[in-house]
């Protein structure tokens, strides 16, 4: 079942249960907003917010096997970033995606948050999936 | 999913799952559990990561699962499998993102009753000590340089500045390293993540417990791991930290182009693996080493932090408040060894996640005073709730690999665990039973209450009624300290 979470517009991310770890399901009309829904819910688990710092602008290049490791790449460079940089960001302008290659334009805030552990975004039960809001996946998080 | 009638017993807490089950089953699925621990274990995904486990290539024997069992990623927590030494797999799925997360037990002479008093303030000296906490550095900045070396070195890095014992390491399992490790298969960024970190304590359900020994079963075994009733120990419970984690997150990843160069079928990407013996397999093997000696330094720094809070607390009633160290243990980690399996002597790779080597007495790779008893298991319960000292038994190199259960394996979700528990209200109920609770989170202490867990003295029980562990102590905690 899927808790409450955040929709906006037609993307959006809601926790759903997992007996160790954290899961949430995103989704979005294309990639690029999955991608996005993605980042907002790992903000979320980690409870970061991505508006009050000193403003960050960085580009971030992932590259992957199919769309899934695109996912999954994206993530844990987000957490990576959050973790060693101390940087969340709020809004993302895609300029090269495919299903296999990403490069983003990303804004955000560097600030003095202590993020939530997060391990890393993980490949457990993932398919990214076309539904009526567009795609849709599940993704479980290791905390 | 498998159902109940699918399993048939073998022996008492013994149940097999054939490789009838399912085409893809290499091997079969063994569950060491009582049925109540069976009907438990189907209630989430656990035995069906089990059986995507039995269908990955180059399997030997069976997989095997633990009463503790629960819902994983790739491989459940609590789960063993073991690859043939030849043309088997390694898979990073199957260790898991904290590499080497373990525990180290250290015991003393301290009565527990003269002491009662000061446990408010070791406490608070635990606490203000070791780092712990998401973010908390330690206090041992490293270079790279000297971050390779701990990854080369293990505990004895720790040693050679001072941090502990001889003892210490004669006592750790692998002794405290694990040879082959390889810094350069690690990436610049895990180096980075794991330069702040050594001696912390991390978040979770990582924690430093102060016990008493409630009770002993094994008088003999106790006598020689040093273990009296009415004494303190002391548990540590921690692993590899960002680092472990950021080299299982690159593996993971870059694994997934092997599956296709190797032409491997994967029922789950988690499960994501290369051959033992190609150069992604000992690429992510001489990584994986990297990250085990971390650990076992990251302990063993905790335990020498550990050891000066109650020097500065306990020296001041009496001048026998040293902690000896009783064992170390790892519950995520690949090794190669070697058993007797169905007549012939085999080398396997064998995964441990969520599991504990059990190995019984006159295995070489025990110090010298465990080899005729054999190798102390630690088995740590969930907050307020006992904890166990076990002794590994000839029987689990029969049926599990050599291995046991580690520890009581969740039965709710963080989620569902903050929803029914206030933290605030758990630490409250702690402290009225006479615990000192010391920690930085309370919805981290929410999600790590008892009854998100399983019954451990259960779990125990199972473990020892199957054979593959012996009762030697129970413990019951006093203080907890959480980041």
């Amino acid at each position: 079942m899927e808790a409450p979470g955040q929709a906006l517009g037609s993307s959006g991310y809601g926790e759903v249960d997992h007996s160790a770890d954290r899961a949430y399901r995103i989704w979005g009309p294309d990639l690029g907003a999955l991608l996005s829904s993605g980042a907002r819910a790992l903000y979320d688990l980690a409870s970061v917010q991505a508006d009050n710092g000193r403003e960050v602008e960085r580009s971030i290049q992932i590259d992957g096997i199919d769309r899934e490791s695109l996912l999954i790449g994206w993530l844990n460079e987000l957490l990576y970033i959050l973790g060693n940089d101390g940087v969340a960001f709020r809004q993302f302008e895609f300029l090269e995606l495919t299903d296999r290659h990403l490069r983003a334009r990303a804004l955000g805030v560097a600030s003095r948050q202590v993020p939530k552990d997060v391990k890393a975004a993980t490949y457990n039960s993932l398919a990214i999936r076309s539904s009526d809001r567009g795609l849709e996946a599940t993704v479980v998080f290791d905390v | 999913m498998p159902t109940k009638k699918d399993f048939h017993l073998l022996d008492e807490c013994l149940w097999e799952l054939p490789t009838s089950y399912h085409p893809g089953m290499t091997v079969p699925v063994w569950l060491v559990a009582d049925e109540g621990l069976l009907e438990d274990a189907l209630e989430d995904l656990s035995l069906t990561q089990a059986v995507n486990v039995a269908c990955l290539p180059g399997l030997i024997g069976r997989v095997v699962v633990m009463p503790d069992v629960h819902q994983g990623y790739g491989m459940p927590i609590g789960g063993v499998m073991a690859a043939n030494g030849s043309d088997g797999m390694i898979s990073p799925g199957a260790v898991g993102y904290d590499i080497n997360c373990g525990v180290r037990l250290l015991a003393s002479n301290i009565e527990y009753r003269g002491v009662e008093g000061l446990l408010g303030d070791l406490s608070t000296a635990l606490y203000r000590n070791c780092p712990s906490g998401v973010g908390e550095k330690g206090h041992f900045p490293l270079s790279t340089q000297e971050l390779e070396k701990v990854c080369a070195e293990g505990s004895k890095w720790a040693l050679r500045r001072g941090l502990g014992w001889e003892e210490d390491l004669r006592r750790t399992e692998e002794f405290g390293c694990l040879q082959g490790a390889d810094p350069a298969r690690v990436s610049p960024r895990a180096k980075e993540r794991g330069r702040g970190q050594i001696g912390t304590l991390g978040a979770g359900n990582h924690f430093i417990e102060v016990d008493v020994v409630e009770r002993i079963f094994d008088d003999r075994a106790a006598e020689v791991m040093g273990l009296s009733p009415g004494t303190l120990a002391v548990q540590i419970h921690c692993g590899s930290r960002g680092f472990g984690h950021q080299i299982c997150t690159d593996y993971v990843q870059d694994l997934q182009a092997a599956v296709g160069k190797y032409r491997i079928s994967l029922p789950d990407r988690e499960l994501v693996c290369a051959p033992l013996d190609s150069p992604e397999g000992r690429a992510y093997l001489a990584a994986m080493k990297c990250a085990a000696n971390f650990a076992f330094a990251n302990r063993q720094v905790l335990a020498s932090l550990v050891r000066r809070s109650f020097e500065e607390v306990m020296a001041r009633t009496s001048s026998h408040w040293d902690l000896h160290q009783v064992y170390d243990i790892t519950h995520n980690m690949a090794k190669m060894e070697e058993f007797d399996l169905e007549g012939s002597h085999v080398r396997a790779c064998v995964h441990r996640k969520g599991a504990t080597r059990a190995f019984g007495p006159g295995f070489e790779g025990l110090p010298e005073e465990y080899r005729q008893i054999g190798q102390p298991v630690l088995v740590p319960g969930s907050m307020s709730t006992s904890s166990w000292v076990l002794l590994g038994a000839p029987r689990a190199m029969e049926i599990s690999f050599g291995s046991t259960c580690h520890g009581a394996g969740r039965r709710l979700s963080r989620a569902r665990a903050k929803r029914q528990v206030r933290g605030d209200q758990l630490r409250g109920e702690m402290e009225r039973q006479g615990i000192h609770v010391r920690a930085g989170s309370m919805a981290g202490l929410a999600e790590e209450a008892p009854q998100a867990y399983k019954d451990v003295d259960r779990v125990v029980d199972v473990v020892c009624r199957a054979r593959i562990a012996i009762k030697v102590a129970k413990l019951r905690p006093v203080a907890v300290v959480k980041g």
